[in-house]
């Protein structure tokens, strides 16, 4: 699988083994192991608390129908709420389990001192800048912008090349695209 | 049971075949697609799912031919052109090519790049034009009999979809359940029909609820964007410059292979979740066990390839079927086809026979075409893979971030679209960085709505008579199968969960 090589942190050594909390005994699953189990418990953590919103938001619908809450807007809702719950459950109890308490400091160590955590939280913030940039300025100067940025912090090219190409495509995509198809700017 | 229904679908042949060959701009859009396809799926990072969710924004504006013809044109593309990067780069350029890396990389080693890309071009050919003539002949049949079924069996129909494609996209089944049931319920988010109530409207935008296009843009292009942006990868390529055609003879030697491999991938395509990414393994496997020569393989077999890239190029001919019956997408790729076609207000189900007689002829043809430009464009282009493959991705992924953006404001001309896709890319990205497939959460949000309606308007069918629900034949049968799906996944989870690896990468989409 390529995404192996692709989940490889730079910050991170990978058959190294992890330590516990602690710092001295070591839990017999490697670096990247532990920060997987890590982020496998934070991320079913996360998806419960939503589990747990929608179950309560569905049970607060109004009953409607012949047959109370079985025809109501809130059945499925509630029903796939409560599943999802469950399974998170299972999910943060397997990885806490398998040892997710001790990758939780690695973790951290790794999303904060890490070269591909850097570059997804710049990549993250540059696309909701972008985003946002588009409800005050025009279409294809926030595309110009936004490809300038990318470009010089990705060093995808040479300067001016880099200026060219997002010059172009902003054009392109900001002006000629819509008016072909006929829609309006955002 | 109206099976003449059949013979009048596989009448409109001739007469598709000569509207889309007399059609200038249908043949543009899908000479277009099956160039970009190719172009996407031999650059590694870039999917057949990514490039289709890109384009679907766009297939508003032009008719409904067209802008299928151009979906249909970059999946082609795409799945075939994946197993050039396997067989120059060692890497995958889609995730259902992986299995030919396996012998491809190694006769590139050796010298022999040209062999192993003529048996990929034959083996995706072959699997396209078969899997579809599959296709066409099957799925007028499933369609009839789909058309027996009522409210509670098409729910039950939809449950079992999401069930197996929870189960068999991921490598831990839990997570394929959860983002199932979370893609359920964003799908229920709005004006639910049966009483108007607007379920998780908090706000004007939400009260319409989420737009499938901007949620599949983000799910599978700005997470995809973030998925390979977020790393520097370095290639070491083993260089072709040469000319590269079909290789008939040994297409001719092998045909007992390529036909096996049909049929698993045809097969696999029509189980919701397992898509192409499995079929070229299973196809591998049985080729090795049957073959003269089995130690050649992993070693550079070209029949290896031939079975890996036949079986994963028919799977979209077996993934058309449940898509277009039941409107439950057998793939990635297949979902973005649905959602095309819904927003040109042509509803998939049973009775598309009836409301759109000979559209099944149509899309077949297509991908017929297809799989004939792709091939066009493969050999003209084969002296100039080294320097497609060698494109910077960190220009071509910011792009396509902007043509996200831009597809995702064309679904409805409101700034929310481009929130939601955005949303749903950064959700998507981290659900992929731990191994929770994407494709069942696509699959809730395409058939929410179905899942919903059906069970309660069955519900106030038999008013509330269980029995007489339950004891339907139909329904009891998918019944058994929906509660075996269930019962076996969680027994071989439960079974297997302490011999488990840790996952520490992510699943392939």
């Amino acid at each position: 699988m390529t995404q192996d090589n692709r989940d490889r942190d730079s910050a991170a050594p990978s058959n190294e083994e992890a330590t516990s909390p602690g710092g001295k005994k070591p839990t017999g699953l490697s670096y990247m192991e532990v920060t997987a189990l890590a982020a496998d418990f934070l991320l079913a953590v996360f998806l419960l608390l939503v589990s747990a919103f929608i179950v309560v938001e569905a049970y607060r619908m109004p009953i409607r129908g012949p047959l109370d809450f079985a025809t109501s807007p809130g059945l499925l809702p509630l029903a796939l709420g409560f599943i999802s719950l469950v399974l998170c459950c299972l999910l943060a109890v397997s990885s806490l389990r398998k040892g997710a308490s001790q990758g939780l400091r690695p973790f951290y160590e790794q999303a904060r001192h890490g070269v591909e955590s850097h570059r997804l939280l710049v990549l993250t913030l540059g696309i909701l800048v972008y985003v946002l940039s588009i409800n005050v300025l025009p279409f294809y100067l926030s595309n110009f912008l936004f490809l300038t940025a990318v470009f010089f912090y990705l060093k995808a090219a040479s300067w001016w090349l880099n200026l060219i190409i997002a010059g172009v495509t902003s054009i392109v995509v900001g002006y000629y695209m819509p008016n072909l198809f006929g829609m309006p700017l955002p | 049971m109206d099976f003449s229904l059949i013979l009048e679908e596989w009448s409109y042949i001739p007469d598709v075949t000569w509207d889309i060959l007399t059609n200038p701009s249908l043949l543009l859009a899908v000479a277009g697609g099956s160039l970009i396809g190719l172009l996407v799926g031999m650059l590694p990072g870039l999917s057949a799912v990514m490039s289709m969710s890109l384009l679907l924004g766009f297939t508003f504006a032009v008719p409904a031919e067209e802008g299928i013809g151009l979906l249909i044109g970059v999946y082609v593309g795409a799945i075939s052109s994946g197993g050039v990067t396997a067989i120059l780069l060692n890497m995958p350029g889609t995730p259902a090519a992986a299995a030919t890396t396996l012998d491809g990389f190694p006769l590139a080693k050796a010298g022999r790049a040209k062999e192993a890309l003529a048996a990929a071009f034959s083996g995706s050919f072959t699997g396209d034009m078969l899997g579809q003539l599959a296709t066409l002949v099957l799925l007028p049949f499933i369609a009839v009999l789909a058309m027996q079924l009522g409210d509670w069996e098409f729910f039950l129909v939809a449950m079992i979809g999401i069930v197996l494609a929870g189960a068999l996209a991921a490598a831990n089944p839990l997570k394929g359940w959860i983002v199932a049931a979370l893609g359920l319920v964003a799908a229920m988010v709005g004006m639910e029909v049966l009483w108007g109530y607007p379920r998780f409207g908090y706000t004007q935008e939400l009260r319409r609820g989420f737009e499938f296009v901007p949620a599949l843009i983000g799910l599978f292009g700005i997470s995809e964007v973030l998925m390979v942006l977020r790393h520097k990868q370095p290639y070491k390529m083993q260089a072709t410059t040469e000319w590269v055609g079909m290789n008939l003879k040994l297409l001719k030697e092998k045909i007992g292979t390529v036909l096996r491999s049909t049929l698993v991938g045809v097969g696999m395509g029509i189980v919701p979740g397992a898509g192409e990414s499995a079929s070229p393994w299973i196809a591998y496997e049985w080729a090795r066990r049957r073959s003269k020569t089995p130690e050649e393989f992993g070693k550079g077999s070209l029949e290896g390839i031939i079975a890996a890239e036949t079986a994963n190029n028919a799977t979209s001919g077996g993934a058309l079927i449940p898509a277009m019956v039941f409107g439950i997408p057998g793939s990635g790729p297949t979902a973005i086809m649905i959602a095309a076609l819904f927003m040109h207000n042509i509803r998939p189900g049973p009775m598309l026979m009836i409301e759109w007689p000979g559209f099944i002829v149509m899309l077949v043809i297509l991908f017929w075409l297809s799989a004939i430009f792709t091939r066009l464009f493969a050999v003209l282009l084969s002296p100039f893979f080294v320097k497609i493959l060698s494109s910077p991705r960190e220009i071509i992924l910011p792009i396509a971030a902007v043509l996200g953006v831009l597809g995702s404001w064309a679904a409805g001309f409101t700034m929310f679209d481009v929130y939601t896709m955005l949303g749903f890319g950064i959700l998507g990205f981290f659900l992929r960085a731990r191994g929770f497939p994407l494709a069942p959460m696509v699959l809730g949000i395409l058939i929410g709505g179905i899942v919903d309606t059906s069970l309660r308007r069955a519900l106030m069918t038999y008013q509330g008579d269980f029995l007489a629900m339950l004891t339907r034949p139909v329904g009891m049968v998918l019944l058994t199968i929906l509660v075996l799906a269930v019962v076996t996944q969680l027994r071989s989870y439960f079974r297997d969960r302490r011999a488990r690896n840790v996952e520490t990468a992510p699943a392939e989409e």
